[in-house]
């Protein structure tokens, strides 16, 4: 399926579900002439409308391409090739493996265990070396943030945080 | 007189000067990363300004801003990658230079350049800013909701080449805007019970999401690009070079004024039509392409300058024209301060702060830039996968500290994955960040505009600036539809074989 229709219809289920979201939303006393939901209902059906469009205009395209696409080249505007989406999911796996970690023990375990895999996934071998650059890593951005900047991080559940 | 000593007065008591010294450290190595643009590396930086002076936070942002812009030139002329999209044009002759043995003198006039072209840019922001604010003086709720729908209408010419997924893009960004509890009824919307939702969806998470998190995962299992190890001096113009500098620069800088004032321009633009012009006006146009000194002058000249020109709308009416002039709006939003003329009234010290820290920057440049030249190299040349991984870490340790609350971190990274998305099905940012700001700034002011009327829409017509505004962004809408269509034409013409 062409790109257009598929994220065109991807944009017109979110502005039914906003639209579907605006039931849980009560008007009050204090409401004025267009209300809380005056304009998000606007803001629903604009994209709703636009990501029809969008899909609409994907499947002309396509219908219009198809006798060419065996000798055109593969449409991508793009001059660096993105990341396969399995690679972005695992990535942005390890930010909320990071989220839990420091939950449960604090920002500096959560900091060597975000530096470490990271760079593990990114291509680096799990060494010595790489596990004190994440211990050194996570304590000095720890230092710079607490002791420097005066800012608290997550202490951790375990930690009586 | 009066005003130089307040400048002076900042100076002394106030930290512009380590600032503009940090900032502009930051940006030359954010800049000189390939990948990581002037957008990324102020946004990278924008969650620490939360705990500092107002005026100090800005002048940060500015200087990193303009450190960007010439360390991107670094990799365009060593390795033939442009650190940021608007380097790109310096890759033409300054690689070819580089390849003569003469990359000293290239990096030594990208930078000479960047600094007359930032203080160009600081001349015209100076002179441009506080006159255009006066109009916004008599500004009514009308005429605020009609601006915010022109600041809506560029999305148009930053869409790059459909303007339906720009709208998208913007109604998205409005909806965003519309999480918390409502300001005028006092009513939660979209928060689902979630009491870490009732403050809303902060412009800086939106930013630091599509710029910073979705970059970082388009980029995971990319390739190391590395400068080498070779060691680079440079080499400053002597003062024959600078003469025959000055015509190219020129045309630099005021391309890169123009462009910088309109929205959506951008220094890619500006440096690409002044290499053009450049060529064109000059007394050696064989040379471009081969190595030509004009041909680096330029292009510098004008992005730096885009860098100053682009904050001119900015700080008058609000409106970013660029995605880095909205990461400064960004950092202006986050201590309260809203652009306009109140700006200038209120917060005085702020915009001449800004001012004087921005000449701090621009002047340490020269310095910066040859100090800094070794470190810069070193940390460029890192294996990639250790820079991504403190990237990363930076990044979700920045945006714990705006609430302290890990609840951000997971909408950053839900809106990192909406940035990846829309990267990959072509639909641009910058539409999405407008509507976060700008949302507001409309649903507000129009409805305070249809209670002063009793719910009467001609109340807008009562309004001859908003009645101007109207006008100008349905103008912008219909010339910008009129170019996609045109376009779109010449597309098919192509196709069609003759």
């Amino acid at each position: 399926m062409h790109k257009d229709i598929q994220s065109g219809l991807v944009v017109a289920a979110v502005g039914f579900l906003y639209l579907w979201g605006l039931r849980g939303i009560s008007e009050t006393t204090l409401s004025d002439e267009v209300g809380p939901t005056g304009i998000p209902y606007l803001l629903g059906i604009g994209l709703a409308l636009t990501g029809l469009l969008i899909a609409a205009r994907g499947a002309l395209v396509a219908r219009k391409a198809q006798p060419a696409v065996a000798a055109a080249p593969a449409p991508d505007d793009d001059e660096e090739a993105d990341a396969p989406a399995w690679r972005a999911m695992s990535f942005l796996g390890l930010g909320v493996l990071f989220i839990g970690a420091a939950w449960l023990a604090g920002y500096v375990a959560a900091g060597i265990v975000l530096l470490a895999a990271t760079a593990t996934f990114e291509g680096i071998r799990p060494s010595a070396r790489l596990a004190v650059l994440a211990v050194v890593g996570a304590v000095g951005f720890w230092i710079v943030f607490v002791k420097l900047l005066g800012i608290d991080l997550p202490h951790g559940v375990l930690f009586g945080g | 007189m009066d005003t130089l000593l307040k400048c002076l007065t900042l100076l002394v008591a106030t930290p512009l000067v380590p600032a503009a010294i940090i900032g502009l450290v930051w940006g030359i190595i954010g800049g000189a990363l390939p990948g990581i643009s002037a957008s990324v590396t102020m946004s990278l930086v924008l969650p620490f300004t939360y705990a500092m002076d107002p005026m100090v936070a800005i002048v940060l942002l500015a200087s990193v801003y303009i450190g960007a812009e010439y360390g991107g030139s670094i990799p365009a002329i060593l390795i033939r990658t442009p650190g940021t999209n608007s380097a790109a044009a310096t890759v033409v002759d300054g690689y070819e230079m580089k390849r003569q043995g003469r990359a000293g003198e290239a990096l030594g006039i990208s930078l000479w350049s960047g600094v007359i072209g930032s203080l160009f840019g600081l001349v015209m922001l100076i002179g441009l800013t506080e006159p255009l604010s006066r109009i916004a003086l008599a500004f009514k709720p009308m005429s605020y909701c009609a601006l915010g729908l022109l600041g809506l209408s560029i999305i148009a010419s930053l869409s790059g080449g459909s303007l339906l997924k720009g709208l998208a893009a913007a109604l998205v960004g409005m909806m965003v805007s519309t999480i918390g509890i409502d300001p005028i009824s006092g009513v939660d919307r979209f928060t689902f019970g979630q009491p870490d939702l009732l403050n809303g969806v902060k412009p800086i998470m939106v930013m630091v999401s599509l710029f910073a998190v979705s970059e970082l995962l388009r980029q995971s299992g990319s390739k190391s690009v590395a400068l080498g190890q070779q060691s680079v001096r440079i080499t400053l113009p002597n003062l024959a070079m600078m003469r025959r500098l000055i015509k190219p620069q020129f045309i630099g800088c005021i391309t890169g004024t123009v462009e910088g004032l309109m929205p959506g321009g951008g220094g890619s633009i500006a440096a690409f039509f002044s290499y053009n012009e450049a060529k064109r006006w000059s007394k050696h146009p064989e040379e471009f392409g081969k190595g030509s000194v004009e041909g680096v002058a330029a292009p510098e000249a004008a992005n730096n300058t885009v860098a100053s020109a682009s904050l001119i709308p900015l700080l008058s009416f609000g409106i970013p024209g660029s995605n880095s002039a909205a990461v400064l709006l960004g950092g202006l939003l986050i201590h309260g301060l809203l652009p306009g003329p109140r700006l200038f009234e209120q917060n005085a010290d702020v915009v001449l702060g800004l001012y004087t820290g921005s000449l701090v920057a621009t002047i340490a440049q020269i310095a910066v830039g040859i100090v800094i030249m070794p470190v810069c190299m070193w940390l460029v040349n890192r294996p990639r996968p250790y820079l991504a991984a403190f990237i990363y870490l930076l990044v979700l340790s920045g945006i714990y500290t705006i609430n302290g609350s890990l609840f951000d971190l997971g909408i950053v990274l839900f809106g990192g994955l909406v940035g990846f998305l829309m990267k990959a099905f072509g639909y641009p940012f910058l539409p999405a960040v407008l509507g976060v700001v700008l949302g507001p700034i409309v649903e507000s002011n129009y409805r305070r505009s249809m209670l002063l009327s009793g719910g009467d829409l001609s109340i807008f017509l009562d309004d001859p600036i908003a009645v101007g505004f109207l006008i100008t962004a349905v103008l912008f809408l219909s010339w910008s539809l009129w170019r996609e269509w045109r376009d779109a034409v010449a597309r098919r013409t192509e196709v069609k074989p003759a």
